[in-house]
């Protein structure tokens, strides 16, 4: 052993540092990226302008949160429509961090969202590398599907979608595991980022269904551990109902405000064929977001086809359930569940040349896409 | 490993946590319309508080984009605005208009679309002021007529006034497309009046 090799950290030696480094680079070079796009479009661009210009559309939402906390009774003065609006239906876990790093600095909600999202993306990225049980190309692609790709805009600013990430995947990781309590716990956290996220005890309840098989009844007396996971995944919705209830008196405000918004419960099948077969109506580019709500449950059929139950059942779940309210938003809602982008990326990353591909594509769509939210295009909503 | 059987005290508390939490859906402390509105879906009116200041003579306008839109004086019952106007929204609408008292009778004009085709051919619409019926008009076509409805004297003395329309006819608005939304509507409102005659 030369010399060298003795002063070199074992880190360095065991050629594991890109997993960590490159994940890194991404990040900040899509930040860069992000910055052009706005630039591009903006004759005087400045770091305040382009927090400003990218916190659009629910972003208002999250930092009224952030500044007043939860409305105690719905808006009575007009805004245009038909009810009255609150912010209920949006969970308190993201705002309730940024409120917390505000207390410590001195800065908008907007520009400690700027920050503090692409570095729980960056986690999310750095988190899912057991994910790939040592497929560096597909975990490289998934760290740029996040960082530097189509939909980074929405894990860079402030909105929830960042933080759903990251708790999404050390929770697989955890089911992976077999860690039930963890995978609870986690799960607690992400039923307080999200509507959907509820929904991840229906993963753990594969999982276990998996493990014990036709004991599972007999079994589940002598395993505290998977009643616990069981029971723990919910908390996080049941402590924001409770918390509802003592601003508000109504435990379910979150899902009735809905009404505001002109939000009903539709079949999803047919909102999906109503989308796709009639452009004309209330949800703007209604095609498009079918098509990728369908692109959606083809993956989690992949999911699915890899023997990944669990993922797969969370994600079919959640965009069943999104789609109950029809196809807004659901090109954001596809794009944020990590094991739909973990799978799609192990998918392109299995011949070399479709890998560099998918690269330049995700890398161009991320400046694409940006300058169609800085114009608020409707399908990115 | 066996789990350790100590994990059934957390269990236990977590459990009693989340049904007191579920129990808490069964028993809502709200108001009376918050509780029509967004719980039982009993009304569609959720009413919009304001001061309804209105000059006599004033041309509303439900057309978005255009000025003296009409939401100063707007309660409840109405859409969005469009290009095109704004639909009611429910199986009634309510405006009010506060003003100086008048000696005089007042008349309404308002000029409106409807949802009609050949199978429903008109759009009935009662008005009424202040919770005194005065007439029923009748919309037949999907683009702009004018109706006018005379307001007695001893109503616009007053000074303040609660126009409601009800739409015995009213349909959902799913039948304009399958991806509007499809609460119930009758007539889209182009521009309104409040005028002496």
């Amino acid at each position: 052993m030369t010399s060298d090799a003795i002063a070199t950290p074992a880190f360095i030696q065991s050629n594991r540092w890109p997993i960590f480094v490159v994940p890194a680079v991404l990040a900040i070079a899509g930040e860069l990226l992000r910055y052009l796009a706005y630039a591009s479009i903006n004759a005087q661009p400045s770091p305040q302008g382009f927090v400003d210009a990218m916190c659009v559309w629910d972003c208002y939402w999250f930092r009224d949160i952030v500044t007043h906390g939860y409305q105690a009774y719905p808006e009575t003065l007009n805004f245009g429509g038909p009810a009255g609006i609150a912010n209920w239906a949006f969970f308190p876990l993201y705002p309730l961090l940024i409120a917390a790093i505000g207390k410590l600095v001195a800065a908008s909600p907007a520009a400690i969202g700027a920050v503090v999202s692409p570095l729980l993306t960056l986690g999310a990225a750095l988190a899912s590398w057991p994910l790939f049980r040592g497929d560096r190309r597909a975990y490289y692609l998934f760290a740029v599907f996040l960082l530097i790709g189509p939909f980074s805009f929405y894990f860079s600013i402030l909105y929830s979608e960042s933080l759903f990430l990251l708790l999404t995947v050390p929770a697989f990781v955890a089911l992976g595991r077999r860690n039930y309590i963890a995978a609870g716990a986690t799960g607690a956290l992400l039923a307080a980022t999200r509507t959907v996220g509820v929904l991840f005890v229906f993963a753990i309840l594969a999982e276990a269904i998996i493990e014990l098989r036709k004991r599972f009844i007999g079994e589940l007396p002598r395993r505290p551990d998977i009643v616990l996971g069981l029971l723990l995944a919910p908390l996080g919705l049941f402590a924001f109902m409770v918390w509802l209830y003592l601003v508000t008196g109504d435990a379910l405000a979150f899902a009735h405000i809905q009404r505001a918004w002109d939000r009903e419960i539709v079949n999803p099948a047919t909102a999906l064929w109503a989308a796709l077969t009639s452009p004309a109506g209330q949800t703007r580019d209604a095609p498009l977001l079918a098509v990728s709500s369908v692109a959606g449950l083809l993956l989690c059929g992949v999911l699915a086809w890899k023997r990944q139950f669990p993922a797969a059942l969370f994600c079919a779940l959640c965009l069943v359930l999104a789609l109950t309210n029809g196809v807004e938003s659901m090109l954001r809602f596809v794009a944020a569940l990590a094991p739909l982008g973990i799978v799609l990326c192990q998918l392109l990353a299995r011949w070399r040349w479709l890998f560099w591909l998918s690269l330049i594509v995700f890398i161009a769509l991320d400046f694409e896409w940006t300058i169609g939210w800085l114009h608020q295009q409707g399908a990115l909503m | 490993m066996r789990p350790n059987p100590a994990l059934w005290l957390p269990v236990a508390l977590v459990s009693a946590f989340e049904l007191f939490a579920a129990g808490l859906i069964l028993r809502p402390s709200v108001d009376a319309p918050y509780r029509a509105y967004f719980i039982d879906k009993t009304s569609d009116c959720w009413p919009h508080q304001t001061e309804a200041a209105y000059t006599l003579g004033t041309a509303l306008s439900f057309v978005e984009g255009k000025p003296n839109l009409f939401f100063p004086n707007k309660i409840c019952g109405w859409f969005y605005p469009n290009a095109k106007g704004t639909w009611s929204y429910g199986a009634y609408s309510l405006l009010r208009f506060k003003f100086p008292a008048p000696a005089a009778p007042l008349r309404l004009t308002i000029s409106a679309g409807a949802m009609v085709d050949a199978g429903h051919p008109a759009q009935r619409v009662a008005v009424s002021a202040n919770g005194q019926p005065l007439v029923t008009l009748s919309f037949a076509s999907t683009e702009p007529e004018a109706k006018t409805v005379d307001i007695p004297a001893p109503l616009a003395a007053s000074g303040s006034l609660d126009i409601r329309f009800d739409y015995p006819d009213a349909r959902s608005g799913r039948e304009l497309g399958p991806n509007e939304d499809s609460h119930l509507r009758a007539i889209r409102m182009v521009s309104l009046t409040l005028a002496n005659t």
